[in-house]
């Protein structure tokens, strides 16, 4: 009989480690990621139940969440230190502030090649969503389960539903995978992958560069995903040679051949399927506090008036409160006091290198502040090495340490009460950026226009011909 | 974990969609420690900036049970989000739907969510809306939510490994713990390496 097995079923079943009948499945974990934002606690009950990590040589340590990124004067915060030491505790690899290889841990497990196609990769965080990119298999924790991974390397997991999300058409210029999945967002809610793993494929997927595809990846999170991933290609095989912790020689000759049947079966099943057309995506920018608040950047601020539910009405008015905004504005006269160019979802070369187009030889607006922010120091490095921090130091911008920075402001690095953050970030939740502070989730090309003409601007301005 | 045991309470109504977990604990406060501190974290901007806030009530205070609306703790998957909810006393939440990492997150702290049909839903919403006294008891031995003077009653949707768990008190660790052999088993089979 034909097989008719989706990847995220394929992943899935070759890590179950045992399942009882009306329990959930034990499911094998091959790459474990710790940061400082949610290790403390775990680590305590470790050490309070007397217990050993289990596979130190599975698990990676990485500090991002709580670094100070614009101002460098200021200690390093004791959740930093004290994950660099509860990881050399017990043995587990671990990259501080200055080492080569630190960076936001949704950007350093694919850049050194420890995310790879067909591995299980857990983190207690959201985003972790990002490696599916590579065609690994992402689980979502919380701080108990991190425990539960140290002291076993297993996690007690359901099955989700499976959900395809087939990509056609070609992105027009200007526009950036940040604004097809707000896109996607915007239409389909945040709720549309609640209980379900994504995989996302055809032929605008393919298209994408890898990075592209970990924005994609990223923000599947804000569909309400458990996990989303994407069949490995040529494209990822070419990204992951050579990279630190890739295979090598003839393990890497084997790997291949394993990761080339890594797909889903033709006709595979899926409980639910979207198709989307990436041709008549706009550049987009959210104007509310949930990520599906979006409109075209040459659209207007929705009228709730024009809502039929109530709750949602309610919800509309609450946001536009908080935002301070009127319904019918138009999104380029939405404000904007700081940019933020960073985060998991866009901090990457590519991400770096498109904004820098744009502010090349270019000063951004007197009242704005701008504050880039590489992925990892591999990235800043290559940034560095192209000239492009140049570029945002001289357009008047600010060039930070690497981290999560202003995305989830756990660095007592906030945005002010009221002001208007273009953000290439994921989540615009209300106080997300600091008390007060209003998000507007952009891509980082239209982030980059905006902090040229102080309010939202559709890219495409800026872009030669 | 303490072993959870039948509860009788009243509610805290919180219905907004899609509460995230942002507003439930904001981000500078998840790695507090102590009771105290987690308590007086949860949803501490909102307790700030609205007197008014449903938790700046001083009626709520000993209440333990949350009637929440759709995709509850939707966001970031800190589990900092329960703790501050069990910090300030909720046992349980009654809700239309919640987000997946914190449903769990929930249970791994002895905290019940308790996803009710819309029908159903609708009906407390009512109740309490129109008396917020109201008592609800949670037999979790019998699967059971009852509002009586309401005339509400539905089952609860936790499934069986979960609810055994609560109700013997014991945390998934120890369950993962005795699956030593099989994971042993697994290692050599798959032969994982780096």
């Amino acid at each position: 009989m034909l097989s008719r097995t989706n990847l995220y079923v394929k992943l899935w079943d070759a890590h179950v480690v045992a399942q009882q009948p009306g329990c959930p499945a034990l499911v094998y974990v091959d790459l474990h990621l710790v940061h400082d934002g949610t290790y403390r606690q775990a680590f305590e009950l470790l050490d309070k139940n007397k217990l050993c990590v289990r596979r130190p040589d599975l698990t990676v340590g990485t500090t991002d969440h709580c670094l100070p990124a614009a101002d460098l004067s200021r200690p390093l915060p004791a959740l930093v230190t004290g994950l660099v030491a509860a990881c050399e505790r017990h043995g587990i690899p671990v990259y501080g502030p200055d080492h080569e290889h630190q960076g936001i841990v949704h950007v350093i497990g694919p850049e050194l090649g420890l995310t790879q196609p067909g591995k299980t990769v857990i983190c207690a965080d959201s985003h972790t969503t990002t490696h599916g990119a590579l065609g690994a298999l992402p689980f979502v924790a919380g701080t108990t389960q991190v425990l539960h991974v140290l002291a076993t390397q297993c996690v007690l997991q359901r099955r989700a539903r499976a959900m395809s999300i087939e990509i056609h058409g070609t992105l027009r210029r200007g526009v950036t995978v940040k604004d097809l999945i707000l896109a996607i967002i915007r239409r389909e809610g945040i709720t549309a992958a609640a209980g379900h793993a994504v995989e996302f494929s055809g032929s605008a997927v393919r298209a994408l560069s890898i990075d592209e595809r970990m924005t994609l990846c990223n923000m599947a999170a804000e569909l309400g995903a458990r996990t989303a991933m994407i069949a490995p290609d040529d494209k990822t095989l070419d990204y992951l040679h050579g990279r630190p912790f890739a295979p090598k020689g003839l393990n890497w000759e084997s790997a291949v051949r394993r990761w080339r049947a890594l797909r889903s079966d033709d006709d595979a099943h899926f409980d639910t399927r979207v198709s989307v057309d990436a041709t008549e995506v706009e550049p987009m920018v959210t104007w509310g506090s949930t990520p599906a608040m979006a409109i075209p950047v040459n659209g207007v601020v929705p009228q709730p008036a024009a809502i039929a539910d109530a709750a949602q009405r309610d919800s509309l008015e609450q946001a536009l409160r908080y935002m301070d905004l009127a319904p019918g504005t138009q999104a380029e006269q939405l404000p904007v006091d700081i940019v933020f160019i960073g985060s998991c979802t866009n901090s990457r070369i590519d991400d770096l290198r498109g904004a820098a187009a744009i502010l090349r030889g270019r000063k951004i607006s007197r009242h704005v502040r701008l504050l880039v922010v590489p992925g990892s120091q591999a990235v800043r490095r290559q940034a560095e090495a192209e000239g492009l921090h140049e570029v945002f130091l001289e357009a008047g911008g600010e060039w930070g340490r690497p981290g999560c920075s202003l995305c989830v402001a756990m660095n007592d690095e906030f945005a002010g009460a009221g002001k208007y953050v273009a953000s290439t970030s994921n989540r615009n939740f209300q106080g997300r950026q600091g008390p007060g502070a209003r998000t507007l989730l952009v891509s980082p090309l239209t982030a980059a226009a905006s902090a040229l003409e102080g309010r939202i601007t559709d890219p495409r301005r800026f872009l030669s011909v | 974990m303490e072993p959870f045991t039948n509860l009788r309470s009243r509610l805290i109504p919180l219905l907004a969609p899609d509460v995230d977990t942002d507003q439930i604990i904001p981000a500078q406060y998840i790695n507090v420690s102590g009771r105290g501190a987690l308590s007086d974290a949860l949803f501490a901007r909102l307790r700030e900036q609205n007197p008014s806030f449903i938790l700046n009530r001083p009626e709520m205070s000993g209440r333990a049970v949350m009637l929440v609306g759709s995709n509850f703790g939707c966001g970031s998957s800190r589990e900092a989000a329960a703790w501050a909810l069990a910090a300030w006393g909720i046992r349980a939440l009654i809700g239309r739907s919640f987000n997946a990492t914190f449903h769990n997150n929930c249970l791994q702290n002895g905290l019940l969510p308790i996803t009710a049909p819309a029908e159903t839903h609708r009906r407390l919403c009512e109740a309490v809306a129109a008396q917020p006294d109201l008592v609800v008891s949670i037999d979790l031995e019998r699967e059971c939510v009852q509002m009586p003077q309401a005339a509400i009653e539905f089952a609860t949707d936790v499934e069986h490994f979960a609810r055994d768990l609560l109700l013997r008190g014991i945390d998934e660790l120890h369950y993962l713990l005795d699956c030593r052999t099989e994971i042993e088993a697994y290692e050599n089979q798959v032969g994982v390496l780096k």
